[in-house]
């Protein structure tokens, strides 16, 4: 077991950068008083980070994605979320090696 | 404080677990692998464990690693944290309006844990009911200790199982966000948000490089739920106030 100084710096630095940016934002936020408008704003937030963060690994890679994401969204309506990551799974490589 | 007695904690501590288990089933495959290629790139498997203690960062690490060289470059390193996670930003002010149950040092220690998957869970949480401190770390620290020890291992045995992406596994991810979005559907609202912000993410992604579709994409999706509560009601936009 080694550890390089350099290499020591560098992942305690990313490891800084990293804190700060996740820190930041709770610790600001919630010194700041919300009119009706940033409210309704704010309450939309998770669903659009969300949204924004995978829709490029549903729609932007390909049908078998975009099919497996279709299923995800039909079965994820009914069945616990373990059922639908199976499914998800088993669509996405199924559709990879029939495309 | 917590400020409620040891049973319920510990019992809010076990649902967070339980309800990341299918997460974590899905993240070790790809913490072995990141283990894996850390250790071709040159990192010691304490080095390698330090990285996932300390970052913590799925998305961010593979992309380090992708970027490591010996020596490794510094800027463009700490530029690349930079992009990746600003999304952490975003997610941390959502979710910390939802810690009113957290001391000082626990919303630390729980932004230090933040990670994507974890975030929305602890959404979905605050959705239905109420985010406890105990929830957040049962979340949290299970995440923790399957993350650092699977690519510990992955460093130490060298070879993962090969690539997860060839059985799904990266694709689970996008199933359990999924999953978590159609909880979070009320009403046509929802319908706009998600769709402003998944089409400009879409699009972004494809003419922007780096991660800069989530910032984006999320901007579009606010922007929208604010523009539509600001017609329907016509109140005064009065914007964020510093108390």
């Amino acid at each position: 077991m080694t550890m390089d100084a350099y290499n020591l710096t560098l992942i305690l630095l990313v490891t800084l950068v990293t804190f700060a940016m996740r820190a930041v934002g709770a610790v600001v936020m919630a010194r700041v008083e919300l009119g009706p408008v940033s409210s309704a704003a704010f309450e939309a937030m998770p669903v659009a980070v969300l949204t924004a963060f995978i829709a490029p690994a549903v729609l932007s890679q390909g049908l078998p994605e975009a099919i497996a994401g279709t299923a995800a969204v039909l079965v994820g309506l009914r069945a616990p979320m373990a059922v639908v990551i199976v499914v998800a799974m088993a669509v996405v490589v199924a559709m990879r090696h029939v495309g | 404080m917590w400020g409620r007695h040891v049973g319920a904690r510990t019992q809010d501590f076990s649902a967070g677990a339980i309800a990341i288990l299918p997460v974590l089933v899905a993240t070790a495959p790809i913490a072995l692998l990141f283990g894996t290629l850390a250790a071709a790139k040159g990192l010691s498997a304490l080095e390698v464990w330090l990285m996932s203690a300390t970052v913590f960062a799925g998305a961010l690490q593979f992309v380090a690693i992708d970027q490591w060289a010996d020596p490794a470059p510094l800027g463009l390193l700490v530029f690349t944290a930079l992009v990746v996670n600003v999304r952490h930003v975003l997610m941390g002010a959502s979710i910390g309006r939802s810690m009113t149950d957290f001391s000082g040092p626990a919303k630390y220690a729980a932004m230090f844990l933040l990670t994507d998957e974890g975030w929305a869970f602890a959404e979905r949480r605050a959705r239905n009911g109420k985010l406890t401190a105990a929830y957040y770390f049962g979340i949290g620290v299970s995440m923790w200790l399957v993350w650092t020890s699977a690519s510990l291992l992955g460093a130490a045995i060298g070879r993962g199982l090969g690539d997860p992406s060839a059985y799904g596994f990266n694709f689970a991810f996008s199933a359990v966000f999924i999953c978590i979005l159609v909880g979070f559907w009320s009403n046509w609202r929802t319908g706009a948000v998600l769709a402003s912000s998944g089409a400009v993410s879409a699009l972004v992604y494809l003419l922007v490089p780096g991660a800069w579709y989530i910032i984006a994409g999320a901007f579009a999706g606010v922007g929208t739920a604010a523009a539509l509560h600001a017609k329907s009601d016509d109140q005064t936009p009065d914007g964020i106030m510093p108390s």
